[in-house]
């Protein structure tokens, strides 16, 4: 079954955040993505301060909530190392331009 | 033994590193060796930013305290992820710091500098600022309980928060009078804001406010992006509410505001205005 992915860029604190319904093809490269083995990480604070705090995930098939910054991906309660950063490159690759646009100056460009 | 140290700062540029001599070599093994406090704490650096994230020592001896590289930022020496942290308090941070001054550019190694100072001593609270005397009559007390409770907390933004009001409609600058903001500027937002009747302030936010005249509050933008609310509570210091996060009574270097126009408020560089709010006034 084709997972039903949204996407919201938890970055405002005025206005409500930006959030987009994922088309079928993204839906299945995000939630390969996410579904990937990984090394778990211990006692990774949540970023929780002015700006970008991260990208959260929800399954709508599963109710799963994943939260996606920079290497790090939050489930549930464990952590997990995304080494290569691959799965916040490819969300901020299907965002739209306005979008990135005001997120790629607070983002390590490394 | 070969123990090369890499300071993570850039983004752009390659970051610098050097070799440590063998004399450094000791006195940083030493240091190492006596920070003995565990911790389950882990430096932001390791999840990247902007900016200084810390030193990276990579080090080729087996009898090193730790395998692998290490990465030490914010007092804490992060070991990896199967092995538990130690705390430092940024002694081997500033002594690291010495070796790559005199290759580093005065304004970076001033950031540097200025990152590492900026951490208060692991487990103790930060110092708290010299807040104003609060002169609002009826400036809320600072209570985040009920705004960080999660059938509250999700549905109301710094808006709802500086007015100290709950509507779980995450509240929005003079929609209630038909006057929402559309453009994320000080003039747009504040005009918003003025229809739902708040005021700017005539004199900073140091005047009296009586009875019934409200409480201070103050507009900070992020360029074309959003805005952000602060409230001075009646202790004087400032409080605020980012988003659907929880309320905090610090900004975000984790430091008590005594004047959000001098705090560290993250993209939001524009200081609007200080302004007055009080009750009875309708958000929406």
């Amino acid at each position: 079954m084709t997972p039903v992915l949204n996407v919201e860029v938890d970055m405002f604190s005025g206005r409500p955040n930006p959030r987009l319904r994922l088309g079928d093809g993204e839906a299945t490269r995000l939630h390969a993505l996410i579904a990937r083995q990984r090394s778990v990480l211990n006692d990774v604070r949540t970023a929780d301060q002015l700006g970008f705090r991260g990208f959260i995930v929800t399954n709508e098939n599963t109710g799963e909530i994943y939260r996606v910054r920079g290497r790090v991906l939050q489930m549930g309660e464990k952590t997990y190392l995304d080494r290569n950063g691959e799965i916040q490159s490819y969300v901020l690759s299907i965002l739209p331009q306005d979008v990135r646009a005001m997120l790629l100056p607070l983002l390590d460009a490394r | 033994m070969t123990t090369v140290v890499t300071l993570d700062v850039f983004s752009g540029l390659p970051n610098p590193s050097l070799q440590l001599s063998d004399v450094d070599e000791r006195e940083l093994h030493d240091r190492l060796a006596v920070a003995t406090t565990m911790t389950h704490e882990r430096p932001s650096g390791v999840v990247g930013g902007l900016g200084y994230r810390g030193f990276l020592i990579s080090s080729h001896d087996p009898t090193m305290t730790a395998a692998g590289t290490l990465r030490v930022h914010e007092g804490l020496v992060d070991r990896g992820i199967s092995l538990a942290n130690v705390v430092d308090n940024t002694e081997i941070e500033r002594f690291l710091l010495g070796k790559f001054k005199p290759r580093l550019g005065q304004d970076v190694h001033d950031h540097v500098h200025a990152g590492i100072a900026s951490v208060t001593q692991f487990g103790a609270a930060a110092a708290p600022a010299a807040c104003p005397q609060c002169d609002a009559a009826d400036a809320p007390v600072y209570n985040p309980a009920p705004w960080n409770n999660p059938t509250v907390q999700p549905h109301n933004n710094c808006y709802n928060y500086a007015n100290d009001q709950i509507t779980n409609t995450f509240a929005q600058p003079g929609r209630a009078h038909g006057q929402q903001a559309t453009v994320m500027d000080c003039a747009h937002v504040q005009a918003g804001a003025v229809a739902d009747g708040l005021a700017v302030a005539a004199h900073g936010f140091g005047g009296p406010l009586a009875p019934g005249q409200g409480w201070y509050v103050a507009l900070v933008i992020w360029p074309g992006a959003d805005y952000h609310w602060y409230r001075q509570d009646k202790n004087g210091c400032w409080s605020h509410k980012p988003g659907q996060t929880a309320a905090r009574n610090v900004d975000n270097a984790g430091h008590t505001i005594s004047d959000p126009n001098r705090c560290n408020r993250g993209p939001y560089t524009i200081f609007c205005d200080y302004m007055v709010t009080k009750r009875g006034l309708s958000i929406a």
